[in-house]
């Protein structure tokens, strides 16, 4: 649920990875924290087990002034993968606004991925949301590995909502694909938000327009 | 869905906060809600880190709420952290908020909790009104804002998108 501070020009969003254990939720924070600019980045908080594995959420907060005389603030969340953290999944996904799922390209992984799809949908439904009216992307990660499967038969896999959403390959390890999926999120959500508060002043652009067609 | 902060009601939860923040002798006293923003500040002290101290407040709360609802209690209604120097006090506020006071030791719990109630019962119809759909969308009907075509929302630095 986006929030608008018209005192101090803020308007704060909530994005968050999802995905099936080990797949690079993290990773891709991790990239981010590393590769963005300080001053557009706040501390990048992780919460994880002795093994390392995410136990409650790793936390992001970026800024940016993409719409004039506002700073846009974007919290970034992960949740834990491990099927046993549902709970916490559930509660990190709440007053979410848009979400990028981080699937593993692996073939072993495809029933996980579909597991932890169908799952994501499920929380959502318990938080009173339904992924329909939720801006999100697809990120098949792991491309370099060599065992993975072909993007259109995880698309086939993860794609076949009502709407299409747009789908990014990714290295997250080497950054590759992380900010594209990034930005592509934070632009639906930008859009998302500004067709629900229905500003007269703002114009579009023009690839956004066509994302929100898609959307029907 | 969204929520609003109007200057007007900005300046009546800040001038709350800042009588808790006093009177309490708190070294921070921060209104999140549930999603982790912060909705309005005051503190004694700058923290650099406040984006990811109310995340995890949010955090902290909400899973205290499914614990309480786990082993049968309607909810928790508050949660304290001691810690050496500095210690934490979350609330759970009207309409989805948490009141969080960080205080030194100078203070201690029961005076902080004390005025934390106080301070919640006069931020009640304050949040009440944020959470009125009808009355945000008035007052963000004059509001303009203007996206930016040609920027990046974010860049690796060196200027890679």
């Amino acid at each position: 649920m986006a929030f608008i501070n018209l005192a101090k020009k803020e308007i704060s969003f909530k994005i968050v990875y999802y995905g099936p254990a080990l797949g690079g939720k993290t990773t891709n924070l991790e990239q981010i924290h590393r590769a963005i600019d300080a001053q557009a980045r706040g501390d990048l908080t992780i919460i994880s087990t002795h093994q390392d594995r995410t136990l409650f959420f790793d936390f992001l907060p970026l800024h940016s002034e993409i719409i004039r005389g506002f700073i846009s603030k974007f919290q970034l969340y992960t949740v834990p993968g491990q099927p046993m953290y549902n709970e916490t999944r559930k509660l990190v996904l709440r007053h979410v606004d848009g979400i990028v799922f981080v699937a593993d390209s692996q073939w072993e992984k495809m029933a996980e991925n579909a597991d932890s799809f169908r799952n994501m949908q499920e929380n959502l439904v318990e938080n009173g949301l339904n992924l329909e009216r939720i801006p999100y992307v697809l990120q098949f990660n792991k491309r370099d590995l060599p065992n993975v499967a072909p993007v259109h038969y995880m698309d086939f896999l993860l794609n076949r909502g009502p709407r299409r959403v747009p789908v990014f390959e990714s290295i997250a390890i080497e950054c590759r694909g992380v900010f594209e999926a990034l930005n592509m999120a934070a632009r639906m959500v930008l859009a998302a938000f500004i067709r629900e508060k229905r500003l007269p002043s703002v114009a579009l652009p023009q690839e956004l327009c066509v994302e929100e067609e898609k959307r029907g | 869905m969204f929520q609003a902060l109007t200057p007007e009601v900005s300046g009546k939860i800040d001038g709350i906060l800042q009588e808790l923040l006093v009177r309490a002798e708190a070294d921070a006293v921060y209104l999140c809600d549930h999603a982790g923003n912060i909705i309005a500040r005051q503190t004694c002290a700058d923290y650099s880190n406040e984006d990811n101290i109310a995340a995890l407040a949010a955090g902290s709360f909400s899973a205290t709420h499914e614990l309480a609802r786990l082993i049968g209690q309607p909810r928790f209604d508050y949660v304290f952290h001691r810690g050496e120097n500095l210690s934490v006090y979350m609330q759970r506020a009207p309409s989805g908020m948490i009141l969080m006071v960080m205080f030194g030791t100078v203070s201690n719990p029961g005076l902080v909790r004390v005025y934390a109630e106080e301070a919640i019962r006069e931020l009640k119809p304050l949040l009440a009104g944020m959470a009125d759909e009808a009355r945000m969308r008035e007052s963000l009907a004059g509001v303009e804002m203007e996206l930016d075509e040609h920027a990046e929302i974010f860049r690796r630095e060196g200027g890679e998108a």
